[in-house]
C-alpha cells in the first residue's frame, strides 16, 4: 500500500492569513514578492491539504493565490473551505461575475460601510476596515502574519497591525513571519516573542521573525499545527462566527454578538 | 532540497548516508533499541512535479538495493493536488510514501505513527 498523505487532521483551525505585498518602496530586497506569496501557496495549500481553513481580508494580492490552492487541495469538502471577509466600500464595486468566481470555493461575508466617502477618503477607510477586521477576527481562531503595507504618513491604519492587536484582545495565539519584510516585520520590532501566545519556544519564534527562507517558516508552523495540544487548546476562542446560524455567537451559551454581527451586511 | 531533507532526519536522531549522489538516493537509520533497527529509502526529486521516469527509477533501485521499514519519495515546489497524486499511485507497482518535503517534519516528529490509516491500494 502507498501513502499520499499523513494521518494528521487540522480540522479545528480556521487560520486568519494577515498580509499583503508591500508597496514596491517599501520592498526591503528585491522580488520580496515572490517570498511572501510562496509561502502564502505553500502555506495554505498544506493547510487545505490537512482539512484546516483558511480565513481571509481579501486583499487582492493574495486572494487568488488562496482560491486557487483551495481549488487544488480541497474542492470536494461539504463546506467551502475559505472564508473572505470584504468591506462594502470594496464589494459594491465588484461584479456579479466577479463575486461568483469567488464564492464557488469560498463563503464570502460583506461588511457594512462606514461614512459616506470613498476608498480615497482616509477616516471612511479606516472605519470601514475596522469594522470588517473586527467580523474577520471572529472568524478565525489563530493568525498568521506575512508582508503587509507599511502605509507609512498617509494616514491610512496598516491592515497587519489592527488584526495582530485584534487577535491579541481576542485572546488568539499570532505567529509573526517576519523575516519576508513587510509591517510584519517591523511589528516583530516590538512585541516580544513569548507574548504571542502560539506555545512555540521563543527561539522558534525568532527564527520566524527573521528567517526569509519559505520552506522553513512553512515547516514550523505546520509541524508545530500538526503536533501541538497546547496550541490546539489555545485556538478555541468562546465567541466566533457560525455559519449555520450566520451570526457571531458566544458558544458558551448560544447568545449572538448583536454588536460584532450588525456589521455583517450579507454572505454567500 | 536533499540538504533540507538530511537536516530534518539529522535533528530526529536518524543517521543520514548517501547510497547514490547521482540518483538522489539515501539511506536513514536509527536504532531507537536493541531489537529495533529503522532504516527509511529516500529519494529526493530534482523536479519540482513528480516527473515519472524519476519515480519509476525510485522503484526499479528498491528492487535491487533491498528495501528498508519505510521508502520515501519526497519531493519540492508546489504541493500538489490529491487526485495527481492518486493517479501517480496508480501507475506504479512498489509500495512508497509520496510527500512534500514540508510534510517530512511532520512525519518524523510522530516516529512515522502518522502514516496511519492514509493509505490507498496500489499493489
Amino acid at each position: 500500500m502507498s501513502v499520499i498523505r499523513l494521518n494528521v487532521s487540522l480540522k479545528n483551525y480556521e487560520i486568519g492569513l494577515s498580509g499583503a505585498i508591500p508597496n514596491r518602496a517599501d520592498w526591503s530586497e528585491p522580488a520580496m514578492d515572490r517570498g511572501i506569496l510562496e509561502f502564502v501557496a505553500l502555506f495554505s495549500g498544506i493547510v487545505l491539504k490537512y482539512g484546516g481553513r483558511i480565513v481571509h481580508g481579501c486583499h487582492p494580492t493574495f486572494t487568488p493565490v488562496i482560491l486557487r490552492q483551495a481549488r487544488l487541495q480541497a474542492a470536494r469538502r461539504q463546506r467551502r473551505p475559505i472564508t473572505l471577509v470584504m468591506s462594502e466600500l470594496w464589494a459594491e464595486t465588484y461584479t456579479k461575475e466577479e463575486i461568483d468566481s469567488m464564492t464557488d470555493i469560498a463563503e464570502l461575508l460583506v461588511t457594512r460601510k462606514v461614512g459616506d466617502k470613498s476608498i480615497e477618503d482616509p477616516e471612511t477607510r479606516n472605519r470601514s476596515l475596522t469594522v470588517m477586521r473586527s467580523v474577520l477576527i471572529s472568524a478565525q481562531n489563530l493568525t498568521v502574519a506575512v508582508g503587509g503595507m507599511m502605509h507609512n504618513g498617509d494616514g491610512i491604519v496598516p491592515g497587519v497591525a489592527e488584526e495582530v492587536a485584534m487577535a491579541q484582545e481576542k485572546g488568539l495565539p499570532r505567529f509573526l513571519v517576519g523575516g519576508l519584510g513587510g509591517l510584519t516585520r517591523k511589528l516583530t520590532d516590538s512585541i516580544a516573542p513569548s507574548k504571542l501566545g502560539n506555545s512555540l519556544s521563543d527561539e522558534v519564534n525568532l527564527t520566524l521573525f527573521r528567517t526569509d527562507n519559505v520552506a522553513a517558516c512553512v515547516n514550523v508552523l505546520f509541524e508545530h499545527l500538526a503536533g501541538s495540544e497546547s496550541l490546539a487548546k489555545s485556538a478555541q476562542p468562546p465567541v466566533r462566527w457560525d455559519p449555520e446560524q450566520r451570526a457571531i455567537v458566544d458558544q458558551r451559551d448560544g447568545k449572538v454578538d448583536d454588536k460584532t454581527s450588525s456589521h455583517i451586511l450579507r454572505s454567500y | 532540497m536533499p540538504f533540507i531533507v538530511e537536516k530534518e532526519f539529522v535533528s530526529h536522531g536518524f543517521a543520514w548516508k548517501t547510497i547514490d549522489k547521482r540518483l538522489l538516493m539515501f539511506e536513514s537509520s536509527k536504532n531507537p533499541n536493541v531489537r529495533l533497527n529503522m532504516k527509511v529509502m529516500s529519494h529526493c526529486s530534482l523536479f519540482d512535479q513528480i516527473y515519472s521516469p524519476a519515480i519509476k527509477r525510485f522503484d526499479e533501485f528498491l528492487k535491487s538495493s533491498g528495501r528498508g521499514n519505510f521508502s520515501l519519495f519526497i519531493y519540492d515546489g508546489e504541493l500538489l493536488p490529491e487526485q495527481q497524486l492518486e493517479e501517480i499511485v496508480k501507475s506504479h507497482s512498489e509500495d512508497v510514501i509520496i510527500l512534500h518535503n514540508q510534510e517530512l517534519a511532520a512525519l518524523l516528529d510522530s516516529n512515522f505513527t502518522a502514516l496511519g490509516a492514509s493509505v490507498i491500494g496500489a499493489s
